[in-house]
């Protein structure tokens, strides 16, 4: 069985075991899932490596996991409801994604793990998603203006949630100097949601971000042109979304043409090396590097 | 970074020079030359973390 698999059925089994309400779990196990189909499960598998990475002893880690997954999962559904994503009953998804916050977190309470260890981690896992909330509020504020307003931005949304994910790991393993850790986290999160935003362009019926006017590396290059483009036209409302969408093969045209598509991936670059960087100073088997490597090169 | 890629993308034959190593880029760190060499030779996989 892989680690994906192993960290599946464990979500599974963490739902059987903590959830009651027939409908409720229902509809959670359908969510699983689905983000088994779309997913690596790559937030489960860093809390996996990193727990690896720090801990003396061999402990049956894959619970927490799960947890990390579940907690990943929560924000991913609720970040579709804020972005009308998917087309179904909201109240059903709120409560799917509460239920999956707060059972991520009970199951790390439940951890047969230190208390000591285990309150860091969950007051860890409090920081990060009170950071994730910030950012996802200044993402649906649409008022981002520059590279550096964009970064701030992302590193809050999406920095956050890798770091949580890297960090839970190292501090249930005892590490107690997460500061290295925390910074190619975030790193990694801001190159992964550069990645994404690219992703977005290219699939404009799957993501709202376009309609939404949301203003990714890209954009803001278009922005910038000293020629006429059709983003500038769209973001200064000069033609509407409708006008907009039945361009889509020419406005990715000229992003391409003009460079806007190898910016985005330079500075994604630069972010994912920054973080091998600080990975290649870490005291730690070399085989735990090269595991995080095929995760983020 | 972006006048830097602006005017590469308008003169490609700088481009094709910084993969042969032949120029550099003043003003980009190492890694930042890294960064663009790559993004350029269209080697990089995208990461999958949100879907």
């Amino acid at each position: 069985m892989s680690e994906k698999e192993k960290i599946a059925k464990q979500m599974k089994e963490i739902l059987e075991q903590f959830m009651s309400e027939p409908q409720l779990k229902a509809h959670m196990l359908v969510a699983i899932e689905e983000h088994m189909k779309e997913s690596d499960l790559v937030f489960g598998r860093l809390a996996y490596l990193h727990y690896n990475m720090f801990s003396k002893q061999e402990h049956p880690f894959i619970s927490i996991a799960a947890a990390v997954e579940l907690i990943v999962l929560a924000g991913d559904l609720l970040d579709d409801v804020v972005d009308q994503d998917r087309l179904k009953d909201d109240a059903i998804t709120v409560h799917t994604a509460i239920g999956f916050l707060l059972l991520g977190q009970q199951v790390i309470a439940h951890s047969h793990i230190a208390d000591e260890k285990k309150l860091k981690a969950l007051s860890y896992v409090t920081s990060c998603l009170l950071q994730g909330v910030h950012g996802q509020q200044l993402d649906v504020e649409c008022d981002v203006q520059t590279e550096a307003e964009y970064t701030k931005m992302v590193e809050k949304k999406s920095g956050s949630l890798v770091a949580m994910a890297c960090v839970i790991g190292a501090l249930l393993a005892g590490k107690e100097d997460i500061a290295a850790i925390e910074t190619y986290a975030r790193y990694i999160g801001i190159a992964a949601q550069i990645d994404n935003d690219l992703d977005a362009l290219y699939n404009w019926d799957k993501k709202a971000d376009i309609q939404a006017k949301k203003k990714s590396l890209p954009i803001l290059y278009m922005l910038e042109s000293k020629h006429d483009n059709l983003w500038k036209q769209y973001f200064n409302n000069d033609i509407d979304y409708e006008r907009m969408y039945v361009q889509k093969e020419k406005a990715l045209q000229q992003m391409e043409q003009e460079g806007a598509i190898y910016y985005a991936k330079v500075m994604s670059q630069i972010y994912k090396e920054k973080a091998w960087q600080e990975i290649e100073k870490l005291d730690v088997d070399d085989k735990h590097k090269s595991a995080l490597k095929t995760m983020i090169l | 970074m972006q006048q830097i890629i602006r005017f590469l993308v308008e003169h490609p034959e700088i481009v094709e020079k910084l993969q042969n190593g032949t120029v550099s880029l003043i003003g980009l760190s190492e890694l930042e030359g890294k960064a663009v060499i790559k993004a350029f030779s269209e080697s990089i996989h995208p990461l999958r973390y949100w879907m």
